[in-house]
């Protein structure tokens, strides 16, 4: 029965956080990692990872497979995504409806895609090469979009449907940015949700975003926005009991205040808050998907040391 | 395995992606006015020109804060403004192309090797600047490099084996300026000034997950780079007889002492695979 239970909540896995997370082992339903910061790795983020996964349920969620891309699939990329997916065992492996570069690049942004019959059959085969190779179905995330394309004639949640229909992918509904998105093409989300194919819904997204009055970017920097919480309150209540994931990836606070909004879920589901006054319009635009974050943290890392026994003479 | 899908991209997605990462990896939209109004529909409340600008202003904002990151020593030295000014300049000549982040920075020294600004009348400061973002980017690569913490170390019970050799995650660096404690200050928090040239050999290590920055006397770095070159199959003693030539009679106990030393640090593992090309 939809809408019933209390949400798995889970948190979006931040290097600031990790060994807070080792040493107090908070209650946390489940974590989430950006797949693409430890597929390659062969030092401590994968040795804290191998950690992290003995002790808390994890999904795998990229920003590099590029579904929607012209561009061949990258195979060895699929390889090391399996391989690190055998290792660590995650509930999801999620990716978005987007393209990220062609021509061998990568602009490391979720760029959209035009909603065609075309696409949606290249998307599709893709889709299910991608499956094949997992060995599961992927979930695929609705992006925060900045433009629609004059070619498009689907609307991204019928796009979205009957990409479910013909590959049986399932779908991370990120609820902001279906806001964003909305907000920014001119679209009602009530429009956006009556095509919904609500029952494919296995995990749902939050995040803040910056209103810049004529346009939202999805900053990931601050706590959910009041009209986001509204809206997922609504998609709660019609969703298969989808885990609830909250993403903050810019101006990251503590693992603490990080906990505290995620628990805020529980209280919009089950509470009668009022939503929060709206915010003021920002005056300078944040970067919208933030990748900073996943950047080691090196410069803290290394120290100077020496291996010259007390009293040593120079020898040259 | 299956084989990946290998119809190719209907002609018309192909053109608009080959057009989008135009503009948006030269955020020049003079003369592709048309291609715009043909491409991208206008919204409620800006032109579609102002929608394709939100990508455009994201794109290199995002990757210059990576590189930032990434080389957050010479972000220091060089000044914010004109770190941004080199890295765009790099980033337009070699865009990404890897499904990682963390790659982002692999050619940045290299690139300031070419296009210096001062190619006409070398200055100093010129070089210290590249050294150091080689420093950086070779501890930044180290951080995340194959190592051998899952094979394990040599312990001072082994230093008479034959099979001894450098561990994987372990390079080895000579600079003309001492760009080790440049950083070392910048990771301090302290604000230092542009040093003077004075040459030092440091190797790079990373043990048990955690890096380090080891300054080496000039024979000790030449030990290690003999150690690196060894060939399978040949004894590791054979690099330190030249070593202990040099070093005369009391040469034995002073590399016995470097030896344990390194040993202690991490530096040796018992005849491990591993490659040398990052040597």
């Amino acid at each position: 029965m939809p809408g019933t239970a209390l949400p798995q909540l889970g948190l979006g896995l931040r290097h600031v956080h990790v060994e807070h997370i080792l040493q107090h082992q908070p209650e946390v339903d489940w974590f989430e990692i950006i797949s693409e910061n430890f597929m390659f790795s062969h030092g401590r983020p994968r040795h804290v990872l191998r950690q992290v996964a003995e002790r808390y349920p994890l999904a795998m969620h990229g920003v590099s497979l590029s579904i929607g891309s012209s561009d061949p699939l990258d195979m060895a990329y699929l390889r090391a995504l399996k391989v690190l997916a055998d290792e660590i065992k995650p509930r999801w492996i999620s990716d978005h409806l987007c393209w990220t570069g062609v021509h061998g690049h990568n602009t490391h942004d979720l760029l959209p895609l035009p909603l065609t019959d075309e696409t949606l059959a290249h998307v599709a085969a893709r889709v299910r090469t991608v499956q094949d190779v997992l060995q599961r179905p992927l979930l695929l995330e609705n992006p925060s979009t900045y433009l629609r394309y004059a070619a498009s004639t689907w609307s991204e949640p019928a796009f979205l449907a009957e990409l479910v229909a013909q590959t049986g992918c399932q779908l991370l509904f990120d609820v902001n940015n279906c806001y964003v998105s909305c907000f920014n093409a001119g679209q009602d989300p009530q429009d956006y949700l009556a095509t919904l194919p609500w029952h494919a819904i296995a995990q749902l997204h939050l995040a803040g975003h910056q209103h810049c009055g004529t346009h939202i970017i999805d900053t990931h920097d601050r706590p959910v926005a009041a009209p986001v919480w509204e809206l997922f309150r609504q998609v709660w209540a019609r969703s298969p009991q989808p885990g609830v994931l909250l993403e903050w990836d810019a101006d990251i606070p503590d693992f603490d205040a990080c906990l505290a909004e995620l628990h805020k879920a529980r209280r919009y589901l089950h509470e009668d808050i009022p939503a929060d006054a709206a915010r003021p319009a920002a005056r300078h635009e944040a970067i919208s998907t933030p990748v900073d974050f996943l950047i080691a943290p090196v410069l803290q890392d290394a120290a100077t040391h020496t291996t010259e026994p007390r009293h040593a003479q120079p020898v040259l | 395995m299956p084989s990946p899908c290998s119809e190719a991209a209907p002609a018309a997605l192909t053109e608009l992606q080959h057009f989008m990462q135009q503009v948006l990896m030269s955020s020049d939209n003079r003369g592709r006015e048309a291609q715009i109004a043909r491409h991208i529909a206008p919204g409620p409340r800006l032109p579609a020109a102002e929608h394709l600008a939100i990508y455009q202003r994201a794109y290199l904002a995002r990757l210059l804060q990576c590189m930032q990151g990434q080389f957050k020593a010479l972000n220091h030295a060089l000044g914010p403004a004109l770190f941004r000014d080199f890295a765009a300049d790099y980033l337009r000549e070699q865009p990404s192309s890897s499904p990682t982040l963390a790659h982002l920075g692999a050619g940045f020294a290299d690139y300031l090797r070419r296009n210096r600004p001062d190619a006409d009348a070398p200055e100093d400061w010129i070089d210290f600047m590249i050294e150091l973002a080689d420093f950086e980017w070779s501890l930044y690569t180290l951080f995340d490099a194959p190592g051998a913490e899952g094979s394990g170390y040599a312990s001072v019970d082994d230093l008479a084996n034959p099979a001894l050799r450098l561990q994987p995650a372990l390079l080895l660096r000579q600079y003309r300026f001492p760009v080790n404690h440049y950083y070392q200050q910048v990771a301090d928090e302290q604000d230092p000034d542009h040093p003077d040239p004075a040459p030092v050999c440091v190797a790079l290590v990373r043990s048990h997950y955690r890096s380090g920055i080891f300054s080496l006397r000039p024979l000790q770095y030449e030990l290690l780079q003999r150690i690196a070159l060894l060939q399978p199959g040949q004894p590791f003693q054979l690099a330190v007889r030249h070593t202990l030539d040099q070093l005369g009679p009391a040469g034995h106990a002073t590399v016995q002492q470097w030896l344990l030393a390194w040993v202690q640090a991490g530096f040796l593992v018992i005849n491990q695979p591993y490659t040398t090309s990052c040597r």
